[in-house]
């Protein structure tokens, strides 16, 4: 059994598993365009949003816009439970078309390197959770038990046994569950849609980002671990020479996962990738539904078609801010 | 003995003998199957409790059969003044009459004096539990309470964190279930405290049984329950929200779920004695931050929400999405400071049963006193230690659900699945509870002709006062079923009235009804304002009314022409009205010339008495009952009595009926159909609810003699789509039979001209097409201009339709001839097109008519998700 406790291990080379992409600051601008259109005209809308991206200490933002058309008749800012920003916003005029659109620019500083073979061993983290004695501990029950879109199923916790072998170090036992989803799951936008419960993902191994994350998520909650769904982007045009990622044309989805302390770790599974300066995050909850970008109540109206555009194009690849 | 309620268990047994002999003549016999059960009438060695003799002294000289007249009188009581409830799952059912046992539970002063401290005490424990866990959490942060019981507790809404409701209440009504152990001692069973239920069937109780025992209730001091309902009113006023529209007096509400709710009828009745508008989800809308209530004519402010509707279904936009029960913006209005819930939004988190093992360091650490009621003992299996001892018990101990509130007493049910547990709480902790097993003591029923005994159990209330947490001194006491299984009304179990025996709460009493109360400060719904969700109802209400009536009529028509020995109809003869049978897809179609009179009155008692025939008279009663039913509250009481009469009628024709049993049942609800209609015409006060039963019953009057005209004769019969050729004289003849239409004629010297006029446009007969068409534009004329603009443009547009009609149907029918309907197919004579052109424009308007009020006064009420 090793420690709980856990340094950020600075002063050990990140030589395990994959290497971070960069390890200079990223500055991106960003633009997403939401805009939807309904067949007859809608007399009262309204909406929350999970648009304006959070503030981290890895994040900087500048030049936060959010356009509307029409304007609200109503916008309040709030932040949600789980320390969001989010947005309430009522359209109290008759209009047959909406459109949101957020423009800011963000610095993303690497995540604190860290050397996953030196992560404690994850009975040690599930014990924690079950019996929380500091505060970061309880806070992360709030990403350990089932919630709307990740339900406990049976099949959940046996996908996940074969990466979590007794003792193994946290980081390193749920980098290789995301590798193996990367590796055994399709991704096909066709095979799923945002209502496609988890069992059927399970079954058919194929999805989208949002299933990968929420079917990773549910095996560590299934043997009692904390993982949170994170919302984002990816930017759009990779790097010279490497691949473009999926996913990088709308929102994106990975996971974060608690490793003790206040050690939190990213993990992309449909791309089998560590947390990078290429992930820029917009919001985290338990699931989707905890931070679905746009949701509302319409009086009035018939059927309505959604269009999304996300553009996250580098300001100076590389800079120092 | 520590057992503060021992010593007196064991006293008071006065004159025994004389007691003893009371109990014979009463004939109850306690539960002797256990030593380990306490009997709430009767001590341990069999004397009358004290406080029981001088109720059980005037009951036990009355010989049993008087004793049967009361319960008969306390049956009739309930079914007089509506009090129903609904069993879930059970599709027959539809309402029950309430069930109330006439004998109450007797409680003595120093006994509810500790109940009331303890629950008191609860009350404020539980609101500050709900302020801490939506607000700092120090009951986590302490260790106290493991964030689980949240983070896991599907009753936790997550928007509600850091709201703040007014004046820090999360309780306006707390109810709490006890049940006594064999020692005496009252334990707490669980708390109800998102939408507590059954305060009104406590008064409703008391109403019954203070009429049928009114000379026990003389002489007894029982304290009185409406005082109760006053301060839940004067606590609600006094958190009216900060950020209100006006300086007016606020303006109170309660929502409820509906008429499918299994306690509706306690809606209306609490809506009625708290005089607050009753109203559901679509009632209702936010704009601007603030709530709404959507009148015809306008939006009406709403300050505080009194709600029977749970929690995750309060705000589709925040909760659950697909909740059309709510209101959208719910919780952003409340954010805004401008509307006050009660309860508070989020207050249901606290009914978990996994809370209770928590209460008492919980009442250490946030009130710093020590817990008075203690609750049945209780292990939270998330925690390992309690696991085990739960793993390790399970013979003696029960296993519930840890984020459910439970007050059933469900053993037997449980230990089948000893097996299954024990492996689900090795793989789930947080979900389970251990409970230890209470024998909840016993009360007698009258049941069949004697007093038997069953298992009790009792809910108290207590509201959130003007200053602090009041009791409602007595409570909902509720009966298990015979079986003795559960203690539940959606189990068949009973209830009972509560008489807290208090010489203060008594007298108070007297004073209190004799000077009468002050009118609160607040403000009600204008009188003529309807709710656009209620507009609706009302108008659909009008039409299948008269769809029932109009079916039902056609179908007698059949029946009765085929089996009037006088008449002597044979197949063809009925053909006109087969074939509008087929028309409105009350029968299928029917080839004369191939089917016999058996056989038609085989389908005809199809879709009278089959609930699945789409179009049938069932269905159609159900529709009609349905479309009441969510405004019974709107309804003069004999108007909901005669729909409900109505709706009963149909129940009750499930049996194979032989024909003239069939035309006494067709009778029968043509009767009541017409009563309805008569109650209406009398009760219905000519407001805009009114108007718009009257629209719908035009509407759909004038629909149907469009259809009578049409359906008789135009007949594609079968998938070939040949015209059927019928005699004019019995298309005539048929029409006349059905519509009772008045033609001065002899029916031998029918002819089209005179029935047309008659049936069309005679303006002062009340079944013809004009006298409809003339009501719908008066109506139309009267309804309220909605304050949007392009909405009276829909109204007039309507009018202007109906004045179109109104100006044709006559020219057209002054062209007709007095010739014969026949060869209309081809080469149809100029005069009868102008009927036809008339009756296409009919055809047209009618609906219309229909969707435009709809547009403007009815689809506002209903919101869907993004």
């Amino acid at each position: 059994m090793r420690d709980t406790t856990v340094e950020p291990a600075a002063d050990l080379s990140p030589a395990d598993s994959a290497p971070p992409a960069a390890n200079l600051p990223m500055r991106y601008r960003i633009r997403h365009k939401t805009e939807c259109t309904y067949t007859e005209e809608i007399q009262h809308a309204q909406h929350t949003l999970h648009l304006n991206p959070r503030a981290l200490p890895r994040q900087t933002f500048t030049k936060n816009l959010i356009t509307l058309e029409p304007p609200a008749a109503r916008l309040a800012e709030h932040i949600d439970y789980f320390g969001n920003p989010i947005t309430y916003l009522a359209i109290e005029l008759p209009h047959k078309r909406l459109m949101v659109q957020v423009d800011f620019d963000v610095t993303v500083t690497p995540e604190p390197e860290y050397y996953a073979a030196a992560t404690p061993a994850w009975e040690s983290i599930r014990d924690a959770i079950r019996s929380p004695s500091d505060d970061m501990a309880r806070d992360s029950n709030l990403f350990a038990f089932s919630s709307t879109l990740i339900p406990p199923l049976p099949g959940l916790a046996e996908y996940a046994m074969p990466s979590f072998t007794p003792g193994r170090p946290i980081a390193e036992a749920a980098f290789d569950l995301i590798t193996r989803i990367h590796k055994e799951f399709v991704f096909d936008p066709v095979a799923t849609t945002i209502t496609t419960p988890l069992g059927e993902v399970l079954a058919k191994k194929r999805g989208v980002c949002q299933d990968f994350a929420h079917l990773a998520i549910g095996c560590m909650r299934g043997i009692g671990l904390a993982a949170r769904y994170v919302s984002g982007y990816l930017r759009t045009l990779p790097p010279p020479g490497k691949p473009r990622m999926v996913g990088a044309d709308a929102t994106h989805a990975w996971l974060g996962v608690w490793c003790g302390g206040d050690m939190w770790i990213d993990l992309d599974p449909t791309n089998g990738v560590r947390g990078t300066t290429d992930m820029i995050t917009l919001a985290w909850g338990r699931d989707y539904d905890d931070v679905s970008p746009m949701r509302g109540v319409l009086i009035g109206g018939g059927g309505q078609t959604l269009k999304v555009e996300v553009d996250v194009a580098p300001l100076e690849a590389g800079a120092n801010s | 003995m520590s057992d503060p309620f021992a010593a007196r268990n064991a006293a008071g047994s006065a004159s025994d003998a004389a007691v003893r002999a009371g109990e014979a003549a009463v004939g109850y016999a306690p539960n002797k199957t256990s030593e380990l059960i306490y009997d709430e009438i009767v001590t341990g060695t069999g004397s009358l409790r004290t406080h029981y003799q001088p109720l059980l002294s005037r009951l036990s000289p009355l010989a049993s059969k008087e004793m049967a007249d009361r319960v008969e009188e306390s049956m009739r009581l309930l079914r007089e003044n509506d009090v129903t409830y609904t069993i879930y799952g059970d599709p027959q059912s539809g309402e029950r009459i309430w069930p109330l046992d006439v004998m109450p539970l007797l409680i003595p002063e120093s006994e509810w004096r500790a109940i009331s401290a303890g629950v008191l005490q609860r009350a404020r424990l539980l609101n500050a539990l709900l302020g801490d866990i939506y607000g700092a959490r120090r009951m986590v942060a302490e260790d106290v309470l493991p964030p689980a019981l949240i983070e896991a507790n599907p009753s936790f809404m997550r928007p509600c964190q850091g709201v703040v409701p007014q004046g820090g209440v999360y309780l306006h009504l707390y109810a709490v279930d006890l049940g006594r152990a064999p020692s005496g001692q009252w334990w707490v069973l669980a708390d109800r405290t998102e939408t507590p239920s059954g305060a009104g069937y406590a008064l409703e109780n008391r109403s019954v049984v203070g009429r049928v025992l009114a000379d026990c209730m003389a002489d007894a001091p029982v304290a009185p329950l409406t005082p109760f309902f006053n301060i839940l009113r004067d606590g609600l006023l006094s958190l009216a929200p900060p950020n209100r529209t006006s300086k007016d007096a606020p303006r109170i509400v309660l929502l409820t779920p509906g008429p499918y709710n299994e306690t509706y009828f306690e809606h209306i009745f609490l809506a009625g004695h708290l005089g607050v508008t009753l109203v559901q989800g679509a009632d209702l809308m936010v704009r601007d931050r603030r709530v709404y209530i959507k009148t015809v004519s306008a939006l009406e402010p709403v300050d505080i929400i009194l709600r029977r509707v749970d929690d995750k279904f309060c705000d589709p936009l925040e909760f659950y999405r697909d909740s059309a029960l709510g209101v959208a913006g719910l919780l952003e209005a409340v954010r805004a400071g401008t509307v006050t819930v009660a309860n508070a939004l989020g207050s249901g988190v606290v009914q978990a049963t996994a809370f209770k093992s928590f209460y008492p360091s919980l009442a250490r650490k946030l009130l710093g006193e020590d817990l008075l009621l203690p609750d049945v003992p209780s292990w939270w299996c998330g925690q390992d230690k309690e696991r085990a001892h739960v793993l390790a018990n399970l013979g003696t101990l029960a296993v519930r659900p840890a984020f459910a509130p439970v007050s059933i007493m469900r053993a037997a049910a449980e230990q089948g699945a000893a097996e299954n547990i024990a492996a689900r709480v090795r793989a789930s902790g947080i979900d389970y509870v251990g409970q230890a097993r209470m024998a909840l003591s016993n009360a007698p029923v009258w049941d069949e002709g004697r007093l038997s005994p069953r298992q009790v159990s009792l809910r108290v209330y207590l509201a959130a006062g003007p200053d602090g947490f009041v009791v409602m001194p007595g409570g909902l006491t509720r009966t298990s079923n015979p079986d003795g299984g559960n203690v539940s009304m959606q189990s068949g179990g009973g209830s009972k009235d509560t008489w807290v025996l208090s010489a203060a709460a008594a007298r108070g009493a007297g004073t209190s009804s004799i000077v009468a109360l002050p009118e609160p400060a607040m403000r009600r719904l204008s009188p003529g304002a309807l709710p656009s969700r209620v507009a609706d109802s009302l108008y659909w209400t009008g039409r299948y009314a008269e769809r029932t009536t109009n079916a039902v009529k056609l179908l007698r028509s059949i029946v009765s022409g085929l089996t009037d020995p006088a008449r002597r109809w044979n197949l063809v003869d009925a053909e006109p009205l087969l074939n509008l049978a087929a028309y409105l897809q009350l029968l299928p179609w029917i080839d004369p010339a191939e089917a016999t009179a058996g056989q038609v009155l085989g389908l005809v008692e199809k879709a009278l008495t089959d609930p699945n025939y789409p179009s049938g008279v069932r269905a159609l009663l159900t529709q009609l009952t349905r479309a009441a039913g969510s405004v019974r509250d709107r309804l003069p009481t004999d108007c909901w009595h005669a729909v409900s009469t109505l709706g009963r009628a149909s129940q009750h024709i499930g049996y194979r009926a032989s024909p003239v049993q069939m035309l006494l049942r067709l009778n029968e609800i043509v009767t009541l159909s017409t009563a309805l209609a008569g109650t209406i015409d009398e009760t219905m006060p000519r407001g805009d609810a009114w108007r718009f039963l009257e629209i719908g019953k035009r509407l759909e009057r004038a629909i149907h003699l469009v259809t009578v005209l049409r359906g008789m004769s135009d007949v594609p019969r079968g998938a070939g789509g040949e015209i059927a050729h019928v005699s004019e004289h019995r298309i005539l003849q048929a029409i006349v039979a059905l519509t009772g239409a008045s033609l001065p004629l002899s029916p031998a010297a029918l002819d089209r001209k005179s029935v047309l006029e008659a049936i069309l446009i005679n303006g002062n007969d009340p079944r013809t097409l004009i006298f409809q068409l003339t009501g719908l534009s008066s109506h139309l004329a009267c309804l309220p201009h909605v304050s949007s603009g392009s909405m009276i443009s829909v109204v007039a547009l309507a009018a202007q339709r109906v004045g179109e009609a109104m100006a044709l149907v006559p020219q057209a029918v002054a062209k007709a001839s007095h010739g014969t309907l026949k060869k209309r197919t081809a080469g149809a004579a100029p005069e009868n097109n102008s009927i036809r052109a008339a009756f296409s424009l009919l055809d047209e308007v009618l609906p219309e008519i229909s969707n435009l009020l709809s547009r403007a006064y009815f689809t506002h009420a209903f919101a869907r998700r993004a």
